[in-house]
């Protein structure tokens, strides 16, 4: 089970920021009860907040791991993501039986939610969608760099970074290329690309993102089969919490897909 | 699968995924692939 909470609930001291801005601290656990216990001793010890806002907020979390009845709780299952279009089989099947069961523990499902900015944020070029990541990347690394007490390699800006990495044999280049850094690189706040994405940030935020889209048809949650780097993004830019759950494991029969970068086994019979 | 929730709708999220994991039985299905489970959670909390 993975788990990024709501943005300020983990405190993020010590954090090497790939953003200032969208880094959260989050939870990976065996278990749905596991990740809710250990929020709550985090919210417990956080110097954030209210005492009664955060007393509340773990009343919240253990009764919500207390019973499965999900009464009055509405589920909303977005339909045209581009993300979705390729999802394995196995996983759409898996989908429906989770539907099916919550259904069944008293959720409504409510089908084919519009997520009304997804597709305008699709349809950017990769420039535009990275631009604000890119530029914050760029920025936070400066920064941490400048910071450091100890620094034998000598390594002070993004720049030096990128030219440590080319050289150094351990750091595996080109097989593992530094092109998401020289992207940071090229980025400057006065860009007209970054002002344009800057002013839209708080549409994908709230109303054409999550924020909206559970308004919109009341809500509590969206349920998705699969990854979908548009609604993270979104999340992320909203501060919004996202869960990731198993639904079991690839059945007998399925077709071995390799990652062709890591050689690693992605779907196979067995596979979770 | 992956839920998405409003900010400071946490408790949603563990609710939906509490009932899951309770009515499914997925760790069940995948125990071979995982390590005997440890109640971290009772040790934290």
């Amino acid at each position: 089970v993975g788990f990024k909470p709501s943005r300020g609930l983990s405190p993020c001291e010590g954090l090497i920021f790939t953003s200032g801005k969208l880094d959260t601290v989050g939870l990976l656990t065996r278990t749905v009860t596991d990740a809710s216990k250990i929020l709550q001793e985090i919210i417990h010890q956080s110097i954030d907040g209210s005492h009664y806002k955060r007393y509340s907020l773990r009343q919240a979390l253990s009764i919500s791991c207390s019973s499965p009845y999900l009464g009055g709780l509405r589920i909303g299952i977005p339909s045209s993501l581009a993300d979705l279009e390729n999802v394995h089989p196995a996983k759409t099947s898996a989908f429906r039986n989770v539907l099916y069961l919550l259904e069944a523990v008293g959720a409504d499902i409510v089908l084919a939610v519009d997520v009304s900015g997804a597709e305008e944020f699709d349809n950017l070029p990769l420039a535009f969608r990275n631009i604000l990541l890119d530029t914050d990347m760029k920025m936070a690394i400066n920064k941490y760099l400048s910071k450091l007490r100890t620094n034998p390699q000598n390594i002070n800006t993004l720049q030096d970074l990128i030219a440590f990495t080319k050289v150094h044999p351990k750091e595996g280049y080109p097989g593992r290329n530094v092109a998401v850094l020289e992207r940071a690189l090229s980025t400057d706040p006065s860009d007209e690309v970054y002002k344009t994405m800057l002013a839209k940030e708080a549409w994908f935020a709230g109303e054409g993102g999550i924020e909206g889209t559970l308004r919109r048809h009341k809500l509590s949650i969206l349920l998705i089969p699969a990854l979908s780097p548009t609604l993270n993004c979104f999340a992320a830019k909203a501060g919004s919490p996202c869960m990731s759950l198993p639904m079991g494991k690839y059945p007998a029969g399925t077709d071995v897909q390799i990652d062709p970068r890591s050689g690693l086994v992605e779907v196979a019979p067995g596979i979770p | 699968m992956f839920a998405f929730g409003g900010v400071g709708g946490d408790a949603n999220m563990f609710r939906v995924g509490y009932a899951y994991e309770q009515v499914a039985k997925v760790r069940e299905s995948l125990h071979m692939y995982l390590v005997p489970e440890t109640e971290i959670g009772d040790a934290v909390g």
